[in-house]
């Protein structure tokens, strides 16, 4: 175990143990602790990150405060420290309400484009982006209410203090106070942001250019999935295991996209809860024309305003509700596909959409349709001049999936120009 | 001992205001006042060193009163470098917000709240507001403006500060400016200036006559 922590850079574990004390600290701690952070200031982060804890009497479990102890030593700093620091593996944690709106709330994502595209389009690797209203105060000298939430997944490539640094830099220079919350497809996540996404605003990164948010098919798995029917939900929180934290970052396949659980139980699931799942493919098989010199960056359409329940606590008939949703889905899923096969190469060609095409030329790639879902796995080559690499590969980008991969397709159609790399062969 | 450390280091932070981001000073006052005096006493001398603030005689006195006895690291202690005079204020004081016409302190939200709190209250006495702008703004961005809480109180200065930080981070600021000044402290130009172009709020119990305790000379 400790092996395995050992291989995990330092960064890391002290951004890592920042998520999971996240809505337990108030939001300027950490928003701080990530600056010192990404600046390499470790020593000062992780001592902000104690003396908060001891001042605010926040309680850790043990195997939290073993972490902490870990860290301090890391960095060098007075291990005196720790042993203030309240223990209590059975102290009842924060209870949070997340939504996206209340009465004449803004959306919590207005605004976050403008203020971000100019990071967004430097910073490698970033995969998805939501954003939601916390409605509960975090922390002992808690800030205003509602604190807005910015979610970020990055992929493997991607740095996540640096992008937590950079976002929130970014955010305050406009303006926009906000806790920026950076996570690392393929790990797990707490229930305050599994429940912070759940009801969080999809914000959809347009890719034009190919460059910078090539997540190489793997956001398929991506938990940001636009938002299910808005619900205000309430969670507690996971305690933090050291081990299963310095496994998960050892171990962990990153092309797995596991970080909401909640959503991703399986397949299906995973591209499920979209109000209306033929939308997104409709969207994209609209010719759009914009420049595709450079990368941009474009909110998610407009949502309904969501009709907020009042606060309401976790709704239990959700998960029962799953498996029709599910087969809503499927049914959906099915009706999508057959109008697909009806459609001919030439229509789909004029949309561009050489992936489809070569879909519908393939008598086998309609094969894994039988099952109603599409099993194969996304090839990273449709960012290469937008083609599938085999029979029965399914895009993501087709149902559910990020956004940015059918607006590269598009662009490629509209244009004429293949999409960044696909031209280098 | 103990109360002795904590009204030095109170001393010693308020001395420390308008030369330290309002970012952290806040929070080592919130911190004082939730009694983390360890924490202090090896987070401020580091930061002290990190943004290289140094002291005059008397605030190395506050500063070892304060801290040595809770462990500070004497060697940082010995690298703060000493200032023989103080820089100048980096701030100019107004009674309203001068940018935001009808922004004042006496009326609004903050005002009702802090009367609420503090009117009658044993020892605490004047409690008065001024606005906050730079000297010398650095040109870019917007020039902020920010809200200066003034109160005398005759103890618990370091509890004081905690708790009115808290009520002014709970409705928004996020950086709070709150200058808790014990009877009879001399204040450094930086509370001079802020007294003298402050607005009265309320008054506790402890101030019959109206005269701002801290502004005597």
């Amino acid at each position: 175990m400790a092996e395995s922590s050992d291989r995990i850079a330092l960064p890391i574990r002290v951004h890592d143990f920042l998520l999971a004390l996240a809505g337990r600290i108030d939001d300027d701690a950490l928003t701080d602790a990530r600056e010192l952070l990404a600046v390499a200031e470790l020593d000062r982060a992780v001592d902000l990150l104690t003396a908060s804890l001891v001042a605010g009497r926040i309680p850790l479990s043990a195997d939290e405060r073993d972490e902490l102890r870990t860290l301090v030593d890391a960095v060098r700093s007075a291990p005196a420290l720790v042993d203030r620091v309240i223990v209590n593996d059975n102290a009842l944690l924060p209870r949070h309400r997340f939504t996206t709106g209340v009465m004449d709330d803004p959306a919590p994502d207005t605004g976050v484009l403008d203020a971000i595209g100019r990071v967004i389009e430097v910073l490698p690797d970033i995969r998805a982006l939501s954003c939601v209203w916390r409605a509960t105060p975090a922390g002992v000298p808690a800030g205003p209410v509602p604190q807005r939430v910015v979610l970020v997944e990055t992929g493997p490539d991607g740095f996540a203090p640096s992008t937590a640094y950079r976002v929130e830099q970014s955010l305050r220079r406009a303006g926009i106070r906000a806790s920026v919350e950076v996570i690392q497809a393929g790990t797990d996540v707490t229930e305050y942001h599994a429940d912070a996404l759940a009801v969080s605003r999809r914000v959809q990164l347009r890719q034009v250019s190919g460059r910078g948010h090539d997540a190489n098919g793997e956001s398929g798995g991506s938990l940001f999935t636009d938002s299910p029917t808005p619900r205000t939900v309430t969670s507690t929180r996971r305690r933090y295991a050291t081990g299963a934290h310095a496994e998960k970052r050892s171990t962990v396949d990153a092309s797995t996209g596991r970080w909401q659980p909640r959503i991703a139980h399986d397949e299906a699931t995973a591209a499920e809860p979209e109000p209306d799942p033929v939308k997104p493919y409709e969207a994209a098989a609209q010719p759009v024309a914009e420049p595709a010199s450079h990368v941009a960056v474009a909110p998610v359409e407009p949502e309904p305003a969501p009709a907020l329940p009042e606060l309401a606590l976790p709704e239990p008939a959700a998960d029962a509700d799953l498996s029709s949703r599910e087969r809503e889905l499927l049914r959906q899923l099915h009706q999508e596909l057959a109008k697909r096969e009806g459609e001919s190469p030439e229509e789909t060609g004029t949309n561009g959409w050489t992936g489809h095409q070569r879909h519908s030329a393939d008598p086998t790639a309609t094969s894994p349709e039988v099952n109603g879902f599409p099993s194969a796995e996304f090839n990273s080559g449709t960012d290469n001049g937008g083609q599938f690499s085999g029979g029965g590969e399914f895009n993501p980008g087709d149902f559910g999936g990020p956004a940015w991969h059918q607006s590269t397709t598009e662009q490629t159609a509209v244009n004429g120009i293949p999409p960044y790399g696909g031209a280098q062969g | 001992m103990g109360e002795a450390a904590e009204l030095a280091c109170h001393e010693l932070l308020l001395s420390l205001a308008g030369r330290l981001p309002d970012r952290q000073l806040w929070r080592f006052r919130d911190w004082l006042a939730a009694g983390a005096l360890s924490e202090l006493s090896h987070v401020l001398p580091l930061t002290l060193l990190r943004e290289r603030v140094g002291l005059l005689d008397d605030e190395f006195r506050l500063l070892d009163a304060a801290l040595r006895p809770h462990g500070a690291d004497m060697g940082l202690l010995s690298s703060i470098r000493e200032l023989y005079e103080l820089p100048e204020v980096g701030y100019v004081f107004h009674e309203h917000d001068s940018d935001n016409v009808g922004r004042n302190s006496l009326g609004d939200q903050l005002a009702v709240l802090l009367a609420a709190l503090l009117r009658g209250r044993p020892a605490v006495g004047e409690v008065r507001a001024t606005w906050r702008r730079a000297r010398h703004p650095s040109g870019r961005g917007v020039v902020e403006v920010r809200r200066v809480l003034l109160v005398t109180a005759t103890a618990d200065h370091a509890a004081l500060t905690g708790e009115l930080q808290r009520v002014q981070r709970a409705v928004g600021e996020s950086d709070p400016c709150v200058e808790v000044l014990p009877v009879g402290y001399v204040p450094l130009p930086y509370h001079r200036a802020a007294l003298a172009a402050s607005e009265l709020l309320c008054v506790g119990a402890e101030n019959p006559y109206g005269q701002m305790v801290g502004s005597a000379r």
